[in-house]
C-alpha cells in the first residue's frame, strides 16, 4: 500500500500565503464576528464584504490569483457583479442575512460541483467571486 | 503431505489435478479438493522459508512506468504473497462485472451473482468477520452516524482487515500435509509445459529444482496459480508446440497488465477536529475501514472508472504521548521507568493531546494512540482500464532454469488520471458543501497529471494478463478460467480479471479458485 507525498517545491512562498488563504475561508464564514446592522448600512458593500472574512486580506490574495488567472480559469466578473447586486439588496437587512445568503449560495455551488479550482484549491464558485469582488 | 522434489523419487509424478504456485489461489484451491476423491499436486517453486536464489527467479525489468522491483513485487515461496500482505479485504462491486460502454474491454461473462456464493465461502478463509459487513450498514454496527454525503454522487463502503492478516502458507500448512489425496512439492518449477502433438492438450509438465533435479509431472488436468506476472510469464516460454506460446494464438497473454495506482491527490484541511477520522480510522473491534467511492451513477455520466478515496496522515511526534505510552509499557512489565521524573512532565505538558488520543481509542479508532495527526492527505486507489499496450513481455535474457525473464511495461493514460481528478473534486465539492474540511490537488493533478511525472504507485496487485472472456478473440481463459484451446489447462489468480475493479484483489482471487476447485471436482478424474 502506497502513495506518494505531495510535492510543492514551485511557488512554495505563494502555495504557503494562498495555504493560509484558503484554509482560513471555511472558518471565516462560520466565525467571522460582526459589527451591528445599523452600522453596516453605512459601510460601502465591499467593505462589508471584508469584514465577513476573519483574514480579508488572504481572500483578497485568493481573488488576485482568480483576476490574474490565465488559460481555463473562469471569468468570474458577471458573478461578483450579481453577488454585489445581492448584497447590496440584503444591505438595509440585517448582516447575518448577507452572511446567510453568500453560506447559502456557497453550499449550493458546491452541491453542484459548481467549484473553481485557484492554484489546486477547490472553492465554490460564489465563494470565488467574492474573493474576486474583495481583490477588484 | 509435504516433501521435498530434491529429494529421490520416481521420474514421473502422476495425479489428477496438478496446481503450480501455492500462493493464496493454490493454496485456497488445493485446501478445497483435500480429502476429496482427486489426487491433488501442489507445485512450489520455494521452500517454507525465504530462499534468495529461488527469489531470483523472479527477476525481471520494468520498461514501463516507474514499478517495483520484479524480484520483490511478490514472494516465491509456499503461501506465496500472502507472507508478506496487508490483508485487505474487499469484493469487487456488481458494476465491476458488467460491460460498461465507457471503459473499452469491460465485462465479465460472470456476474457478481455468479460470484457471490463463492466471495462468502472465502470470507472465512481469511478469517474476517460477517461478509455483510462491506456495507454501509456497518455504520450501525460502529455506533457512528453515516455522513450525509450525496449518495447520488459518493457512498461508503467498508473493506475489512484482519490484524495479523492470515498468512496462507502457515494458517493452512497442517492441514494440507494432513490430507491423504494431496501431495506438495517443495523446490518445485515448473520449466516446461510440454503440449500433445495436436496442441490441444497439456501432455505433462516439465519440473526442474535450482539443484539440478528434473522429472514430469502428468496429471488429468492442470492449473497454474503462479500470479499476474508468472502465468504469462510460463505460458509464453513453452512456444515450441503453439507459436507465440501456450493460449497465446490471438497474441493475449501477458496484454492488458492492470495494477491498482495509487497516489495522494489532494491535501486536506479539516474544518472541525475529527470531523472526518471516519474515513481515516481504522475501527480494530470490528476490523474495518470506511472508504468513500463514486457511485454508479457518477461512474457512469462522467464516464469513470471505479476508483476508492481514503485518508492517510502524516504525523508529528508528541512527547507526552511517547512518555504516556513508555511509562504504561513498563508498569505493564512490573518495571519503573526510566527518567521517570521527565516523563511525567512530558505528560503533563501534552495533556490536551493525551486527552484527544485517549477519546480516539474509546470511539474506536486506534491510529490516533500514540502519535498526533498533523495533517491528512485524500489517497486514491484507482481501476486501471484494461490496456492492451500494458503488458508483460519476455526478454532475451534467461534466468537459471532457462527460462526467459520478463520485461514489464506498465502503462496508464488519461481514464485514470481523469477518473482520479472527478473522485478528487466530488470530494471536494461533498466535503465543502457539509462545512467537513477543504481540500487543495496535489501539485501532480494541479499540472494536469501527466503519469511520466507523477510518484505514482501500485498495491501489488497484477492483474488481467490471462483474461478471461468466453470469446478466444478477447480473452485468454473461459469462464471456467480454462484456457483456450487447451483442454486440460486451467488458469487461477488475479491474471484471469478482465477489470479489476478499485479493491483489493485477494478475496476475488480466492473465490474464483474456490470456484475453479468445484468445477474440477465436478469433472472428477
Amino acid at each position: 500500500m502506497g502513495g506518494s507525498p505531495i510535492r510543492h517545491g514551485f511557488h512554495r512562498r505563494k502555495f504557503l500565503g494562498l495555504s493560509l488563504a484558503a484554509a482560513a475561508l471555511p472558518l471565516a464564514w462560520r466565525v467571522a464576528p460582526f459589527a451591528p446592522a445599523s452600522g453596516d448600512a453605512k459601510l460601502a458593500t465591499r467593505q462589508l464584504v471584508e469584514r465577513l472574512f476573519t483574514h480579508p486580506d488572504h481572500a483578497r490574495a485568493v481573488g488576485r490569483l482568480v483576476r490574474a488567472g490565465a488559460g481555463g480559469r473562469p471569468d468570474l466578473r458577471e458573478e461578483a457583479a450579481a453577488l454585489e447586486g445581492l448584497i447590496d439588496g440584503l444591505r438595509p437587512r440585517s448582516a447575518a442575512r448577507i452572511r446567510g445568503a453568500l453560506r447559502a449560495r456557497i453550499r449550493r455551488d458546491f452541491a453542484a460541483g459548481d467549484v473553481v479550482v485557484v492554484e489546486g484549491w477547490y472553492l465554490a464558485r460564489a465563494e470565488a467571486a467574492v474573493c474576486f469582488l474583495l481583490a477588484s | 503431505m509435504i516433501v521435498d522434489f530434491r529429494e529421490p523419487g520416481g521420474e514421473v509424478i502422476r495425479g489428477d489435478i496438478c496446481i503450480v504456485g501455492a500462493g493464496a489461489a493454490g493454496i485456497a484451491m488445493a485446501w478445497e479438493l483435500a480429502d476429496g476423491k482427486l489426487k491433488v499436486v501442489v507445485l512450489e517453486s520455494g521452500g517454507l522459508d525465504h530462499d534468495g536464489d529461488t527469489q531470483s527467479l523472479y527477476d525481471g525489468e520494468n520498461v514501463g512506468l516507474d514499478y517495483y522491483g520484479l524480484e520483490s513485487a511478490r514472494m516465491r515461496m509456499f503461501g506465496g504473497t500472502t507472507n508478506h500482505w496487508s490483508g485487505w479485504c474487499m469484493p469487487l462491486d456488481a458494476l465491476d462485472f458488467e460491460a460498461r460502454p465507457w471503459v473499452p474491454l469491460s465485462g465479465w461473462d460472470l456476474t457478481k451473482g455468479d460470484l457471490l456464493p463463492y466471495y462468502r465461502r472465502a470470507q472465512p478463509i481469511f478469517d474476517l468477520g460477517p461478509f455483510d459487513r462491506y456495507a454501509p450498514a456497518t455504520w450501525k454496527e460502529l455506533d457512528l452516524q453515516p455522513v450525509p454525503l450525496d449518495e447520488r454522487k459518493l457512498v461508503t463502503q467498508f473493506t475489512q482487515q484482519r490484524e495479523p492478516p492470515v498468512v496462507f502458507g502457515q494458517a493452512y500448512r497442517d492441514e494440507l500435509e494432513a490430507a491423504a489425496n494431496v501431495t506438495v512439492y517443495l523446490f518445485a518449477n515448473l520449466a516446461h509445459i510440454q503440449l500433445s502433438p495436436d496442441g490441444r492438450r497439456v501432455a505433462h509438465l516439465d519440473v526442474a529444482s535450482l539443484s539440478g533435479r528434473r522429472r514430469k509431472v502428468v496429471a488429468t488436468r492442470f492449473v497454474l496459480a503462479c500470479g499476474g506476472l508468472e502465468n504469462p510469464r510460463l505460458l509464453l516460454n513453452s512456444d515450441d508446440a503453439q507459436p507465440g506460446g501456450v493460449g497465446n494464438g490471438h497474441d493475449l497473454v501477458g496484454r492488458c497488465f492492470m495494477e491498482h495506482p495509487e497516489v495522494v491527490a489532494a491535501e486536506v484541511f479539516e474544518a472541525a477536529n475529527n470531523d472526518i477520522a471516519w474515513m481515516f480510522d481504522w475501527f480494530r473491534h470490528v476490523d474495518a475501514r470506511a472508504v468513500v467511492c463514486p457511485s454508479e451513477r457518477l461512474q457512469e455520466s462522467e464516464g469513470i472508472l471505479n476508483t476508492s478515496a481514503h485518508l492517510r496522515a502524516e504525523y508529528s511526534r508528541v512527547p507526552g504521548l511517547a512518555a504516556e505510552r513508555q511509562i504504561g509499557e513498563s508498569v505493564q512489565n512490573g518495571q519503573v521507568p526510566d527518567e521517570l521524573g521527565d516523563k511525567i512532565l512530558d505528560v503533563v505538558g501534552d495533556l490536551d493531546d493525551i486527552a484527544a488520543a485517549g477519546w480516539s481509542w474509546l470511539r474506536g479508532g486506534n491510529h490516533h494512540r500514540y502519535r498526533k495527526v498533523e495533517r491528512f492527505h485524500l489517497e486514491i486507489h484507482c481501476e486501471q482500464a484494461p490496456n492492451p499496450d500494458s503488458r508483460v513481455v519476455l526478454s532475451e535474457e534467461v534466468d537459471a532454469l532457462g527460462l526467459r525473464k520478463i520485461n514489464l511495461d506498465w502503462r496508464l493514460t488519461d481514464a485514470e488520471r481523469r477518473s482520479i481528478e472527478v473522485l478528487t473534486r466530488t470530494v471536494a465539492s461533498e466535503f465543502g458543501r457539509l462545512g467537513l474540511a477543504r481540500l487543495r490537488q496535489s501539485e501532480w493533478l494541479a499540472s494536469g497529471g501527466d503519469w511520466a511525472d507523477s510518484e505514482v504507485e501500485g498495491g501489488y496487485h497484477h492483474m488481467g494478463t490471462t483474461r478471461m472472456a468466453d470469446d478466444p478473440t478477447r480473452g485468454v481463459v473461459d469462464r471456467d478460467c480454462k484456457v483456450h484451446g487447451v483442454e486440460n489447462l486451467y488458469i487461477a489468480g488475479s491474471s484471469v480479471f478482465p477489470t479489476g475493479g478499485w479493491a483489493n484483489p485477494t478475496l476475488t482471487i480466492v473465490a474464483l479458485a474456490l470456484r475453479l476447485a468445484d468445477h474440477l471436482t465436478q469433472l472428477g478424474a
